[in-house]
């Protein structure tokens, strides 16, 4: 029996930093150090090694510890936006953290929490997000050079339509009539 | 010959046998589905079959449960999306497998462990089951907290840019573990007043989000790419392939068997535990681990099975449930008229085999379903990206919400889903996060009671050298964080190295 070949990508240690990955930490530092303060007023309000305030500070302590040791360890290494100007390291950063499409599906998630939240119906909800993000992601089928093709789209469109209903007739069936699961 | 009688009960039932099949295989696919568990598919049963008899109503729900276990595995393997706590430990192979277009190959490997675990435990079960009850029983909190950090010392073996990024992320996934009521003095922690956190983050809703939702964001950044074409020529494994793994097998199965048979503690733990091992002493795998290693599909996959027979050991013998689904079936039995415990070996013998017997059943349907459809479920991979990632968060956002019917638990589930995306933009290791969620109850709980009992650190630390169990878990951590150090890293180079020459 034939392996394949040994993986030659760089490893993790080797790998270059991202724009905003070094920022991450900062986030991770701002993060324990918040609920490193929360913990210590616990640990005011109860303090022991047995409290409920005990497990918490460590661990909040510990996210600090870890935040600062990255940002020490990573400060002088390089990064694909070492030598840019601020603006450009934000916009890299951006363009890092939210490519076009997760932009476009993190704006429907969110609109799709909103649907939910407003109670306009699980499936409706459901089938909406589903087709327009399929649609979304086969932009590159109909649209080019900013034009529509619209016999492509019509027939994208419809089969994304198939597989929207395929998707909400398993849910029906697994999780609606099987489990007896009361949806949203 | 009473003893063989009750084994062979379900075989001169034509009906428990169907209801074995039946089970398994909606087990196999349930499991697969992030957000069904074993739990809620066997609590479902025990309304659904009130009325029916104690060997059916069982029958039934030990098929699902042996199907669940395994199942979880399979969405792992396909898309990195655990269908359970429990196939954690197996994604971080077997996905590496299915990139590789080698999805085939990583199912059959986990069926055909999964089967010789269930085997394996069930063995355990019907021959050892007071011994491992009484060692399970004089587990102290001591020991589970050293069981707990043995867990969280996975950290160290993912494959990540440093070893602070791994403790980070367990330290985030213990924090969230922490949030919600405190189970021993009620007191209510990071709750902002927001009556949604009282009860707490469901793990399960955090590893849905973090593996699923997540995974998705970061599939859906390279849509262009493909699907890899998957080789489902040959699934099954050789018998010289399964024989290579023997040993890894039983040292696997045995830890699954023992940490199954200690109540709080199940597969999820197990399969954890093991593939820590398994990277630790493995020497020189044909590919690395993290990259699709055989062994890291092994280890987990017959630990995870090996824990369901192991569960049954302190639930029969001494009425205390291993885990959540025997917990479940206790009330079942009860609900039926009959009460798990010391007496049950002479009130109901019959039982304890019939059991045992279905278990047995139960496997060999595994080797069955778990084979089978193992071609039609590649095909999922093979679904383009753009369909494929949309409909993986409605069924993670599905999922999510039928744990406890919240809308919150989705809102929670869809934002623990960005941050794993931006942990895994950032390369933060997501693994050690989910592992300090599910792993945080345990530890915590047991650390207050150790001290509490033991009045200090010093006092918690010194009954280490007191307690046997405690001890050898103590050095067996010793000896995981020795080996994580650069110094021995360095020694063990040089060691092969003069070997080499």
């Amino acid at each position: 029996m034939s392996y394949p070949k040994k993986n030659t990508d760089p490893s993790p240690e080797e790998k270059p930093f991202r724009s905003g990955e070094k920022g991450f930490a900062v986030f991770w530092l701002l993060f324990g150090g918040y609920f490193f303060y929360q913990s210590m007023k616990l640990y005011q309000k109860y303090p022991g090694l047995d409290s409920c305030a005990a497990v918490p500070l460590f661990v909040t302590g510990v996210i600090v510890v870890c935040a600062l040791i990255i940002l020490l360890i990573d400060r002088k290494k390089p990064s694909e936006s070492s030598g840019k100007a601020a603006g450009e390291v934000f916009k890299a950063t951006l363009h890092t953290m939210f490519p076009l499409d997760v932009l476009v599906t993190v704006l429907l998630i969110l609109l799709y929490c909103v649907a939910l939240n407003l109670r306009l119906g699980f499936y409706p909800s459901t089938s909406i997000f589903l087709w327009v993000a399929m649609t979304w992601f086969m932009r590159k089928n109909y649209l080019a050079a900013g034009r529509i093709d619209q016999k492509v789209l019509v027939r994208t469109a419809g089969k994304n339509l198939i597989w929207t209903a395929l998707a909400i007739i398993f849910i029906l069936i697994v999780f609606t009539y099987l489990f007896k699961v009361v949806l949203p | 010959m009473d003893v063989l009688s009750y084994l062979l009960i379900p075989f001169q039932q034509p009906m428990l046998i169907l209801l074995t099949a039946v089970g398994t295989f909606a087990g196999v696919y349930v499991g697969a589905i992030p957000g069904l568990s074993a739990t809620m598919a066997v609590s479902l049963l025990v309304s659904f079959t009130y009325g029916w008899g104690t060997y059916e109503s069982l029958a039934l729900m030990l098929g699902i449960f042996v199907g669940t276990v395994y199942g979880g595995s399979r969405s792992a393997i396909l898309l990195n999306i655990p269908g359970a706590p429990s196939a954690v430990a197996t994604g971080l192979d077997g996905y590496p497998m299915a990139l590789k277009g080698e999805a085939g190959k990583a199912m059959g490997i986990a069926t055909t462990q999964s089967v010789i675990g269930t085997v394996l435990g069930i063995i355990v079960l019907a021959v050892a089951a007071p011994v491992v009850s009484k060692f399970a029983v004089n587990f102290s909190s001591m020991d589970y907290l050293l069981l707990a950090v043995m867990g969280m010392m996975m950290v160290g073996s993912l494959n990540c840019k440093s070893i602070f990024r791994g403790l980070l992320s367990a330290a985030v996934g213990l924090f969230v573990g922490t949030i919600g009521m405190d189970s021993m003095t009620a007191v209510r922690r990071f709750t902002f007043d927001i009556s949604y956190l009282n009860s707490g983050v469901s793990f399960v809703v955090a590893m849905i989000g973090l593996f699923g939702v997540s995974e998705a964001l970061i599939q859906i950044t390279s849509l262009d790419i493909k699907g890899v074409k998957q080789k489902v020529d040959k699934i099954l494994p050789s018998l010289s392939t399964i024989k290579k793994y023997i040993p890894l097998t039983l040292r696997s199965s045995a830890v699954g068997v023992l940490v199954g048979a200690l109540p709080g503690a199940g597969g999820d733990i197990a399969a954890l535990l093991t593939y820590d091992q398994a990277k630790r002493t493995v020497k020189n795998p044909e590919v690395p681990f993290g990259e699709g290693a055989v062994e890291g599909l092994v280890a987990p996959e017959s630990a995870n099975n090996a824990a369901i027979g192991g569960a049954f050991i302190p639930m029969l013998t001494l009425g205390i449930p291993g885990d959540a689904v025997t917990a479940v079936l206790l009330g079942a039995l009860q609900i039926h008229g009959l009460q798990p415990g010391p007496n049950l070996m002479t009130s109901s013998p019959d039982l304890f085999y019939v059991i045992v017997s279905v278990l047995l059943v139960a496997s060999v349907f595994l080797v069955v379903f778990g084979l089978t459809g193992v071609k039609l479920f590649t095909k999922i991979v093979e679904v383009p990206k753009s369909i494929l990632m949309p409909i993986i968060i409605i069924l993670s956002v599905v999922g999510s919400f039928a744990l406890r019917k919240s809308l919150f638990d989705i809102f929670w589930m869809l934002g623990f889903g960005v941050l794993g995306y931006f942990m895994k933009r950032f390369d933060y290791p997501v693994a050690p996060c989910v592992l300090g969620v599910i792993l945080c109850n345990l530890l915590e709980n047991n650390y207050r009671r150790g001290i509490t009992l033991k009045k200090s650190i010093g006092g918690l630390v010194g009954s280490i050298f007191t307690e046997p169990v405690a001890l050898i878990l103590f050095l067996v951590i010793i000896v995981m964080v020795g080996t994580q150090t650069n110094t021995y890293k360095n020694w063990k180079k040089k060691r092969e190295e003069k070997r080499a020459h």
